[in-house]
């Protein structure tokens, strides 16, 4: 059993990163697993910590995204059929490659990330007077959609480039199982940058895909027996994180989440190349 | 900003459960295994949940593009389990 010490350790950082999960859209294991290491665990008894805190964090969130209008869940099926079998194909082809090429590789796709939407100003989805959200959410057979912003104007959006984005999410989906994360720091990215969705219906849809990823990976640890009584703290900070993030990102404005979002691209970027 | 919905959904009954049972093992009394094994079947099997929840709702909208989609995401999420089940050191 875990000292108090720890107890509050791991309730704290799962709390602080799937708060910033939940805003910015990232599953946040790529944060919490390499802060535990640091701390002295071992990468094979953190992971399971992370995906832990991160389906928590996506069960909180998800709760809250499906009384709104953010998720977009057409959207997040869609493009996580293509992540879960490039996920798939990663841990396949994870064998073969030298893990530290890999973690490089991720690293600088998460800066690269980080500075394409840090640098961008101004947005592209803007309230249409007189929209109606009956006319254009939740619509049979349709991607496109639309979305309520923090004064309650009705914003629609159109799903570009969905054969590319398809593509992309394979790729990030590969990279996800190369590397046991579950993918929401390149998911995000690219569904804001390359499928011009907005950045926090972006953010909601993958907090939905990486709930999937994330019990698809602790039913793998389950089934390895390296699930034990310390997921519990994560399961609880990741819940209360994952529940507050939700409820505050709505309210503020996209151009900050897109920062927030930057900010952390570029820490999990750091974190990654620098840590051993 | 349109008035948030409050009312207590069964996700909303989920997190209480796993929020509760999540500090049970937390205190190492008497049958938190049993909890923490329950704990693990919870987050494991909401997503599915959630997915066959969106299904039925495109099901009676006709969409049937969506559930088909849905379906083979069921099918891709079973068999990445199965994937990394087989890849696991002394599977």
């Amino acid at each position: 059993m875990l000292e108090l010490g720890d107890l509050v350790a791991i309730i704290a950082l799962s709390g602080a990163t799937a708060m910033l999960g939940a805003i910015g859209g990232i599953g946040g294991a790529v944060i919490l697993v390499p802060v535990l290491v640091l701390l002295g665990w071992s990468p094979l008894d953190a992971a399971p910590l992370g995906m832990a805190m991160v389906a928590a964090s996506a069960l909180a969130a998800t709760v809250v995204h499906t009384r709104g209008t953010l998720a977009n869940h057409r959207l997040g099926v869609t493009m996580e059929i293509a992540a879960s079998l490039g996920a798939a194909a990663g841990a396949l082809v994870s064998i073969l490659i030298a893990p530290r090429a890999l973690v490089v590789v991720l690293g600088v796709a998460a800066i690269v990330s980080a500075l394409v939407g840090g640098t961008r100003t101004g947005q592209r989805n803007l309230p249409v007077d007189g929209a109606r959200m009956t006319d254009h959410h939740d619509q049979r057979g349709r991607l496109d959609s639309a979305y309520s912003d923090e004064k309650g104007r009705v914003i629609p959006y159109r799903v570009h480039r969905v054969p590319l984005g398809v593509a992309l999410m394979g790729l990030a989906g590969t990279i996800a199982g190369m590397t046991g994360s579950s993918g929401g720091y390149i998911k995000t990215p690219v569904m804001s940058e390359v499928l011009h969705v907005p950045v926090k219906v972006a953010a909601a849809t993958t907090v939905f895909m990486v709930g999937i990823t994330a019990s698809v990976s602790l039913a793998v640890y389950a089934l390895q027996g390296r699930v034990t009584a310390a997921i519990a703290p994560a399961i609880l900070g990741g819940l209360l994180g994952g529940r507050f993030g939700a409820r505050v990102q709505p309210r503020l404005p996209a151009p900050l989440v897109r920062r927030v979002l930057s900010v952390a691209l570029f820490a999990i970027g750091l974190i990654v190349v620098v840590s051993p | 900003m349109t008035a948030p919905d409050r009312r207590f959904s069964a996700g909303d009954l989920v997190a209480v459960v796993l929020g509760v049972g999540s500090i049970v093992v937390m205190t190492g009394t008497t049958g938190s295994n049993v909890v923490l094994a329950a704990l693990v079947v919870v987050l494991v099997a909401w997503p599915a949940a959630l997915l066959a929840m969106l299904m039925w709702r495109w099901i009676r909208q006709g969409d049937r593009r969506f559930v088909a989609a849905t379906t083979v995401l069921f099918i891709v999420a079973i068999g990445a389990v199965l994937v990394s089940r087989w890849l696991a050191p002394g599977s």
